[in-house]
């Protein structure tokens, strides 16, 4: 018996569901999770679709070790054309849904549109399709507590809100409550097949295929993940409000209390909570104590950084924890991703103070940082599309061509989600070169992209040798040792051309489910990946072949967003990077200025992170013979006649206007 | 469809073949380690719904848990080496010796 379960195909239009198997030779391509998602977005999705048609499919892709007693594995994606860039997939969290694998399910596809609301209730291999009226204008808390009212608070619920059945673009997925399947708007995507929520709860329990293997490998990893004993605790003290403390930071409001490292402490009482077989603990249940603001709000978040601090208390200049919590819970409840929330919300606060908009396009509304009563009225607005939310509703591009060119330095946003310029350093070349820095660049979803471990590169003040790095990581990351050398030497060489084996490794471990935390990956050599892989499916492949399996995936992906319109224009940071200096700041030490980054060293480092790919280096398109080494020959045909199609001037560079 | 395969009493205390079990609800983050590892040892299957140890979300406070040990327990004191949260605490009796 292996740990092979089933598809769920669910046609909403139709109101069948049907399953079939997840076969030895998927999973030895596609490995699981995020991978076999591919595929089926593939197979699912054709080139051109509107994002919020029917014609868009909504797949549920839980890594294929989850719910298993391996360490850290617990994370589930969804995928789908995003509505928010017009490209791809969704978002990944960890510790909700595993009971969907408990439940005999691995994977699930929603396509097609319910004539009224529906919600999907998944129990022991089977998906029902149920009557969701009743919760159709509920927040995701709501949502989930009116669910397990119903069903028992045994079920895992993922749910939207009213962002969500009004198509706000930015409207993300909540699970369980407290996580978020947040950014590329797949909220939208389920609001548009009216689907409220899906439950899952399964009793009949995980195969494997060499258990007793399984659970002793899984102690000893652990072991050796819980031994970075200083990494475990600054973790479980404070999640990612800790672990970014010291990441410089733009100076918006130096005076915050949020940099006030007591302030936690003093002002919240927290507890870590770990997401299912997760030793680390890294996420918080917080509770403002008494005698402060909002007093006794309960809020239970992943990431207290980009739920909270990083979006409202940085991006907008917040100026108390206080009010950056109650932003984080308020966007929570209407399911709209916080950090692009924040990133509208930004853009119209700079446009508004610079003159590009006038008071009635602004509803009247008093624009200025540092008001949290003006965040939590816009994020309503955004949620019910009321005035001018309902022009933020669209995103950052609509707001750019509906203004012109006046609008266009005040653009943030990568592959054309908002992030507010303030929000934290990370994605900004301006700090350096790192992989980091140049992942959320040229993944294909944009800012919060996570296949960008281990971190190489940085600032100029941090420097600590990246070829030394790439040695030493090489076996971890699979990256054959004679290939090493010819990685180049600078930070402009080294960090595209190891971007290939960090995509293929993080995909790997994305499709197992793992968390991408460093404290996770950093005990996870792909050597022992595989040796988990084994056990749990006794297909007995080895590191070389998972590796292959993970680039495999990565290019089936970037053929997927090609013929969906993504090019070589959607690869390139905001404008403003190139344009303007920064002035960085870092508690108890003077601001810094950074200067802009040379788009001529860009230009070079894309043409890199091409080659290294086999990649054309004039398109950024995979070629033939890589599609067919790969064993993507089946896709090979309606690739170029797609790409014969097109014309270069089909679509507009991400940095003009669409 | 059973909520859970061992439903009846509970307690957060079990003291059987000279070890004794005690289970910290206050430092339990609800990882489920601890389940997944009793379900295999038990009945070798990954399935926290048989694991003779209960984890319950804390209805008196979000992001809290309530966890117990079922009427099966055995005290074999397995789970305890997956609970690294020190939720779980396995002590070994002094058995008195003949001499």
């Amino acid at each position: 018996m292996n740990g092979l379960q089933d598809i769920a195909i669910v046609d909403l239009s139709a109101g069948s569901v049907t399953y079939e198997p997840v076969t030895p030779r998927l999973a030895r391509e596609y490995i699981g999770g995020q991978g076999i998602g591919a595929y089926l977005l593939y197979r699912f999705v054709k080139p051109g679709v509107d994002a919020l048609s029917p014609a868009n499919a909504l797949i549920l892709a839980p890594g294929s070790l989850t719910g298993t007693s391996i360490p850290s594995a617990s994370r589930s994606t969804f995928m789908g054309k995003s509505p928010t860039d017009g490209c791809y997939l969704g978002m990944s969290n960890g510790g909700s849904m595993i009971q969907l694998r408990q439940a005999g399910i691995d994977l699930l596809v929603v396509l097609g549109r319910a004539e009224r609301p529906v919600y999907l209730e998944v129990t022991d291999g089977e998906v029902r399709i149920k009557d969701g009226r009743h919760l159709w204008g509920l927040d995701t808390f709501e949502t989930a507590e009116a669910l397990w009212s119903d069903l028992g608070s045994h079920f895992d619920v993922a749910a939207i809100g009213p962002a969500g059945e009004n198509l706000v673009r930015c409207a993300c997925i909540i699970g369980n409550r407290h996580v978020a399947w947040g950014r590329t708007g797949m909220g939208a995507v389920m609001g548009s097949k009216h689907l409220k929520a899906i439950a899952a709860y399964g009793t009949a329990g995980i195969p494997a295929a060499q258990p007793v293997k399984l659970l002793g490998l899984s102690r000893r990893t652990t072991r050796s993940l819980v031994g970075d004993t200083k990494s475990i605790e600054t973790w479980r003290e404070g999640g990612t409000w800790k672990i970014y403390w010291d990441f410089p930071k733009p100076a918006l409001n130096p005076d915050s209390d949020l940099w006030v490292q007591e302030t936690m402490d003093r002002k919240i009482e927290h507890h870590p909570v770990a997401c299912p077989g997760c030793p680390v603990g890294c996420k918080h249940a917080l509770r403002i104590r008494p005698g402060y603001k909002y007093e006794g709000l309960e809020l239970t978040i992943g990431c207290t950084f980009s739920t909270m601090n990083g979006p409202f208390g940085l991006g907008l200049g917040l100026q108390n924890i206080e009010d950056t919590m109650k932003c984080g819970e308020w966007v929570q409840r209407l399911g709209m991703d916080s950090e692009v929330t924040a990133g509208v919300i930004s853009m119209l606060i700079e446009m508004g103070l610079n003159g590009v908009i006038d008071e009635q396009q602004a509803d009247h509304l008093d624009l200025r940082w540092g008001d949290h009563e003006l965040a939590l009225r816009l994020m309503e607005k955004i949620a019910h599309r009321e005035g001018v939310g309902d022009w933020l509703a669209e995103g950052v591009a609509p707001m750019v061509s509906s203004l012109g060119e006046a609008a266009e330095p005040y653009r943030v946003s990568f592959k054309g989600m908002g992030r507010a310029l303030n929000a934290h350093a990370g994605g900004d070349m301006r700090l350096g070169v790192s992989t980091p820095l140049f992942a959320w660049s040229v993944n294909y979803r944009g800012h919060g992209d996570r296949h960008r471990y281990p971190s190489m590169g940085g600032r100029p003040d941090q420097k600590k040798g990246n070829v030394e790095t790439v040695l030493e990581k090489a076996p971890h990351l699979g990256i054959p040792l004679e290939e090493v050398s010819l990685l180049g030497e600078a930070d402009e060489e080294i960090v595209p051309a190891a971007m290939r084996y960090i995509q293929a490794y993080n995909t790997v471990a994305y499709a197992l489910g793992f968390c991408d935390r460093a404290v996770v990956l950093n005990a996870l050599p792909i050597d022992r990946m595989t040796e988990f892989y084994n056990e749990s499916t006794g297909l007995g492949v080895t590191s070389e072949q998972l590796i292959e399996a993970g680039r495999r995936v990565w290019n089936l992906e970037k053929v997927w967003v090609t013929m969906q319109g993504q090019t070589k224009a959607d690869d390139y940071p905001p404008s403003r990077f190139f344009d303007e200096t920064v002035e960085f700041m870092r508690p108890g030490r003077s601001p810094v200025e950074y200067p802009s980054f040379p788009r001529e060293t860009y230009e070079r480092m894309l043409a890199r992170y091409y080659r290294s790919h086999g990649w054309d280096p004039d398109t950024g398109r995979p070629t033939t013979e890589l599609l067919n080494q790969l064993g993507l020959g089946w896709v090979v045909e309606d690739y170029l006649s797609y790409v014969d199609g097109i014309a270069e001037t089909d679509r507009q560079p991400e940095l003009a206007c669409p | 469809m059973p909520i859970k395969a061992h439903d009846g009493p509970k307690a957060s205390e079990v003291t059987m073949g000279g070890k004794h079990m005690l289970a910290i609800s206050d430092n339990c983050t609800g990882c489920q380690l601890c389940q997944i590892a009793c379900s295999w040892v038990k009945f070798q299957e990954f399935n926290p719904v048989m694991a003779f140890i209960d984890i319950q979300p804390d209805d008196a406070q979000e992001g809290r848990w309530d966890a117990r040990f079922t009427g099966d327990c055995d005290a074999c004191g397995y789970c305890s080496f997956f609970c690294h949260y020190d939720a779980i605490h396995l002590t070994r009796l002094k058995v008195p010796t003949r001499r």
